[in-house]
């Protein structure tokens, strides 16, 4: 995902416009986790997000596609979010405020909410980064350091392990 | 991709919103689209000695609608054509696709990475003759047949109409003969539904295997090209060497980037390039060889959902190979 978002970046920097479908689509589900997580409301999330694409869009010029993309439209989801709900004079966990990452918002997803409350911490990461950010299992294999293969192998006894326990609570 | 897999990545999807089209009206974003990549041309002489195996996985799946392909929305109408290729689209009572599905082998083969759901059925219609069209399946004498049936099977007469006048289009533009467009009996439709009902899990695993193979073939084979040009560019990429390459190289290098689709960034390049910029550029290509044979890999292992958009000019050119070299 990372050097196809930089090569897209790259390509809106030219003003090929048309690479703005495949850049929305890698990132929207990061960058709507994250404003979700911390406006809380559907209505407002969409207008933020909305204001995300957009300021990003506007600024593009100055984004640099060597860097981390990906990051920096997070970044700008959750400044976004937060001078909004400051706005509005709501309350913000004190844990969004120490992350860039996405914590990915409760009451979205139940199958991740429920996979986030029984995975250790690493299991949840991995899922996190394939799923919500939607980083393929080679670059996330490559950020964790460890063997494509290997990561394959955990990967899927985590899901396994999820649909299991699900299984346990919702089935039996 | 398993069912629960599939199951978590849908709900999390489902979750976001699509705004792209907002947004992009509000950012004053207009089309401005990249003619597609033409892999017949760059691959002519390539295919007549590459030896066809193939392969395909876990999308067809989705693709022809099996246990993990049923759709959530219960379909109004389900759309049939037939030419050979067979195929269906359920559709809701919004005209959009909700399923798709082969109705035969090559109905299986045509819809590999193809998604119609989500799309009006009168586009999916269009798209799908087209489809038809550019991978050769439509002759002067092909007829193609149409029918819609209701939830309880019964012929839709109204629906039939309108799908076929959109078909009627579509194969206008194409210069295809439009008095080829017949409507599809119930029994014919039936005989196709009973065929695929009793050998579709036997094509479904005789296309799975052939899409594998294929994709990894083409994959080796973009490797060696990798290969090719490494070994070109490697010994005139020499760090903080400012002596400048000349134009003829350059030259070399596009006419690869061109024909095999790689991705050297070569258009961010200066008008001087020098050895040192060469660096970057091999750089590059090392790493998008390693990304390649990981993917390899992996897909060997059996691992084989999560990588089409990084090989996306593979899949599309097993697509054509497997669509072009199957037809009867």
């Amino acid at each position: 995902m990372e050097r196809e978002l930089k090569h897209l970046t790259a390509k809106l920097k030219r003003g090929r416009t048309d690479a703005f479908d495949k850049f929305y689509e890698l990132t929207k589900k990061g960058v709507y986790f994250m404003i979700y997580s911390i406006v809380k409301n559907r209505h407002l999330a969409e207008d933020v997000m909305q204001d995300t694409y957009i300021s990003f869009l506007s600024k593009i010029a100055d984004v640099d596609e060597n860097g981390n993309v990906y990051s920096y439209l997070l970044t700008a989801a959750k400044n976004k979010s937060l001078n909004e709900v400051k706005r509005l004079g709501k309350e913000t966990d004190s844990e969004i405020l120490e992350t860039v990452e996405c914590p990915v918002a409760e009451n979205l997803s139940p199958l991740l909410d429920f996979a986030k409350e029984k995975l250790s911490a690493d299991e949840w990461h991995i899922l996190k980064l394939t799923v919500v950010d939607g980083y393929k299992r080679v670059e996330v294999a490559k950020m964790l350091s460890k063997p494509v293969s290997t990561l394959n192998r955990q990967y899927n006894a985590i899901l396994a392990k999820v649909e299991k326990l699900y299984k346990e609570v919702y089935y039996d | 991709m398993t069912e629960f897999e599939r199951k978590i990545k849908k709900e999390v999807s489902d979750a976001v919103p699509d705004l792209k089209g907002e947004i992009k009206k509000r950012a004053g974003l207009d089309s401005h689209k990249k003619p597609a990549f033409k892999w017949q041309y760059a691959l002519a002489p390539i295919m007549a000695v590459l030896i066809i195996a193939v392969a395909i996985f876990v999308p067809l799946y989705l693709n022809n609608g099996g246990e993990e392909g049923g759709t959530v929305v219960a379909d109004k109408y389900i759309m049939s054509v037939s030419v050979n290729p067979s195929v269906e689209f359920g559709y809701d009572n919004t005209n959009k696709v909700t399923s798709q599905k082969g109705l035969n082998e090559d109905g299986i083969k045509l819809l590999f990475k193809e998604n119609f759901v989500g799309t009006y059925i009168d586009d999916a219609a269009g798209k799908l003759i087209e489809l038809m069209n550019s991978y050769g399946y439509l002759t002067e004498t092909s007829e193609i047949k149409v029918i819609v049936v209701d939830s309880n099977g019964r012929a839709a007469e109204n629906q039939t109409q309108n799908v076929k006048a959109k078909i009627a289009t579509t194969m206008f533009q194409l210069k295809l003969d439009v008095s080829n467009l017949v409507n599809m009996t119930e029994e014919e439709l039936e005989r196709l539904e009973d065929d695929i009902e009793k050998n579709g899990e036997e094509y479904f695993n005789q296309i799975k295997q052939l899409y594998q193979e294929e994709i990894l073939e083409c994959i080796e084979w973009k490797s060696k090209i990798f290969d090719e040009v490494i070994a070109i560019v490697e010994p005139r990429a020499v760090k903080n060497s400012q002596t400048v390459i000349d134009g003829e190289f350059i030259d070399t290098l596009w006419e690869y980037e061109r024909t095999y689709n790689l991705d050297m960034d070569l258009e961010e390049l200066g008008r001087v390039v020098t050895e040192d910029d060469m660096c970057e550029i091999l750089e590059e290509l090392v790493e998008e060889k390693e990304e390649l044979y990981e993917i390899h890999e992996a897909i060997t292992l059996g691992y084989t959902d999560d990588y089409d958009d990084l090989i996306e000019d593979i899949i599309e050119m097993v697509k054509e190979r497997v669509n072009s070299n199957n037809r009867g």
